[in-house]
């Protein structure tokens, strides 16, 4: 069987999508990365080894996400592509006329607006993170909800209160203030949920011309309770296609199919068992003092990078 | 005696800089004079570092920058130069904060700032040396700053005429690179922001570079040729309020000039806490949405990311085929 590998490594979740010649996606996982973007990934490809057929042969292998160039360099991917190409070219796989894609992972909140099946514009959170997936965790952490309920919860709510939304650090001090003053948890959560919608919808997407057919990705999207807050907001319907969460990880598997390279570079399921490392080291050429990532594998230096000058990186090893 | 020259801010602003080609003028000027210069390294992590441990919190990123080269200066030199922009020939005022930076600099370091005010309502605009295309108002603060280094007045003038010669010569280089560049095959770029910003590869995380390794043509708003005033303003088709800043009439009029060529993006730099920028931005926006160019706004600090950054060069880039 020839196949394709896309690998989306972000700041929380690592996703791993194996799609056919006919662009079936015959496996996909999503894990946590639990901080640590190397061993997600041999992690993910040993998970995927044990579940595919023997005769399996991977063509090509792209990779996606905050930390794709890692993913990229340790697996010797063909393709490394940035997050907004691959999740407007899974999602239009799906979703031919999609015209809105909202995206919220662990850090990054996106919006992509599309025409024709193309990105045409797209923006993402600045300097700040509030209401990503990082946030809610914290909270449900914090409000001893599993994050996995906390969406559900939300939906029992029939009064949601009203949480000040334009920051993480003053919509967490409001809810402490509103569960002081005794406002029911089903209530918070989803005032949160709503404020969480709006302080994307007005910073986030500001300006951008949000137009149906609307598409919810990414960890966020799981939450019940924010694809309502969503609906409610833009008073439209969202669309929340299967394979929400792994999008991006699908994506990049098709854009490398259709790159047709003859072999790929991939390394081999072999990479899961080898030895793995990251060290920096601070580069004393001159006063920027870069901090130079330097990645081996068993011992072996594959790549540096890191340095603004690019004496490091271009360095032929 | 030697002058200190910050190579931030004011340093690379018009009209004593004609940007990537010169940005010498205070150095040519005061070199002329018979001072010696010495002018801060480009911008560094140290100069940075630096310059945002003694900040306001509130202050721009940029003028955080300024102020670590200001520190950089310290004790290596005998005066610091801070000149005083106020406003422009078009009485149009230079950013607040410009007004600021020579009290700013006195504070921060115990080496003396050598100063002088640029300021066309003070100095009356008078006329324009017809050859030299020198307005009269630069000319007497320029002859102010001389006689407080106790130069003789001949001097004055003589290096007066031939740093403004070199800035026009620079400004006919960049007006040529403009033509080649806008010719180009490539995908076209352009970038706005002010030049302090643009010049400054350290402060804009190397962008100019990240978009040419993407294959794009990058254009600096500034390097945009414009003609003379009066000519300016004639068949204004932006909708654009009239500014009292000289930036914002400035970027907006080489915006209006460059949507004449075709070009495949334009993206807006706003350094963080850029007040005047949260104004500028909307009719910049404004303006290239309603050409139909895609556009997109970064925020740079210094804590930007390299990787946010790269991922949204990239995905700008690719929206643009």
């Amino acid at each position: 069987m020839k196949t394709y590998l896309g690998i989306d490594v972000g700041s929380l979740t690592c996703k791993l999508v194996l799609i056919n010649e006919k662009n079936e996606i015959t496996f996909s996982s999503y894990f946590r990365t639990e901080g640590n973007p190397i061993q997600a990934v041999q992690k993910g490809l040993r998970e995927l080894k044990n579940k595919i057929p023997k005769n399996t042969e991977i063509l090509g292998v792209g990779t996606t996400g905050s930390a794709r160039y890692l993913a990229g360099v340790i697996t010797g991917a063909d393709l490394i592509k940035n997050e907004i190409t691959a999740h407007a070219r899974g999602t239009t796989f799906f979703i031919p006329d999609v015209k809105t894609i909202i995206e919220i992972g662990g850090q990054d909140s996106k919006i992509i607006i599309l025409e024709n099946r193309v990105a045409v514009d797209f923006a993402m959170n600045l300097l700040c993170a509030a209401g990503t997936g990082s946030f809610l965790d914290a909270q449900a952490f914090r409000m001893d909800i599993p994050i996995e309920r906390f969406g559900e919860l939300a939906l029992k709510s029939g009064n949601p209160t009203t949480i000040s939304s334009r920051c993480t650090i003053f919509a967490e001090s409001d809810m402490i203030h509103k569960q002081q003053i005794g406002h029911k948890t089903e209530d918070i959560v989803a005032g949160l949920c709503e404020g969480l919608a709006r302080n994307f919808l007005s910073n986030v997407a500001k300006g951008k011309n949000i137009k149906p057919p609307i598409v919810f990705l990414g960890g966020v999207s799981e939450n019940v309770g924010m694809r309502k807050a969503f609906k409610g907001a833009l008073n439209q319907k969202i669309i929340v296609p299967k394979y929400n969460t792994v999008m991006g990880a699908f994506g990049v598997a098709l854009l490398v199919k259709k790159l047709g390279f003859p072999k790929s570079k991939f390394f081999g399921f072999e990479i899961s068992d080898k030895d793995i490392r990251c060290t920096s080291f601070i580069c004393k050429g001159c006063p920027n003092q870069c901090e130079v990532i330097e990645a081996r594998i068993d011992g072996k230096v594959i790549a540096r990078w890191g340095d603004r000058c690019g004496k490091w990186s271009s360095l032929n090893l | 005696m030697t002058i200190g020259i910050p190579k931030a801010l004011f340093y690379w602003k018009e009209p004593f800089s004609a940007g990537a080609h010169g940005g010498h003028f205070w150095k040519t000027f005061f070199e002329n004079l018979g001072v010696e210069i010495i002018l801060s390294p480009e911008t560094n992590k140290e100069i940075i570092e630096k310059g945002v441990k003694v900040s306001d919190p509130e202050t721009c990123f940029a003028t955080k920058v300024f102020l670590g080269h200001i520190l950089w200066l310290e004790g290596k030199v005998d005066f610091v130069f801070v000149p005083r922009l106020k406003t422009n020939e078009e009485k149009l005022e230079y950013c607040p904060k410009f007004f600021g930076l020579p009290d700013l600099a006195k504070i921060l370091v115990k080496t003396p700032i050598l100063t002088e005010t640029f300021d066309v309502r003070k100095d009356h605009y008078l006329s324009t040396h017809p050859k030299k295309g020198i307005p009269t108002y630069l000319t007497k603060a320029l002859w102010r700053l001389g006689k407080k280094l106790g130069i003789d007045n001949k001097k004055i003038k003589k290096s007066t005429d031939s740093a403004f010669l070199k800035e026009k010569k620079s400004r006919e280089k960049q007006k040529e690179n403009f033509f080649r560049k806008i010719k180009s095959e490539k995908q076209k770029i352009v970038l706005i922001s002010h030049p302090y910003n643009l010049y400054d590869d350290y402060i804009n995380v190397g962008m100019k570079k990240k978009l040419e390794k993407l294959g794009a043509e990058v254009i600096f708003i500034d390097e945009v040729p414009i003609e003379g005033q009066g000519t300016r303003d004639k068949g204004r088709r932006l909708n654009y309020p009239e500014f009292h800043w000289e930036f914002g009439k400035e970027i907006m009029e080489k915006i209006e000039e460059i949507l004449k060529y075709s070009f495949s993006g334009a993206i807006e730099v706003s350094s963080f806490l850029c007040g005047c920028d949260a104004v500028l931005k909307e009719f910049v926006e404004k303006a290239f949405k309603e050409n139909k160019i895609p556009f997109l706004y970064l925020i740079i600090d210094e804590n930007t990311a390299d990787a946010g950054l790269q991922t949204r060069l990239e995905a700008f880039i690719d929206t643009l085929h």
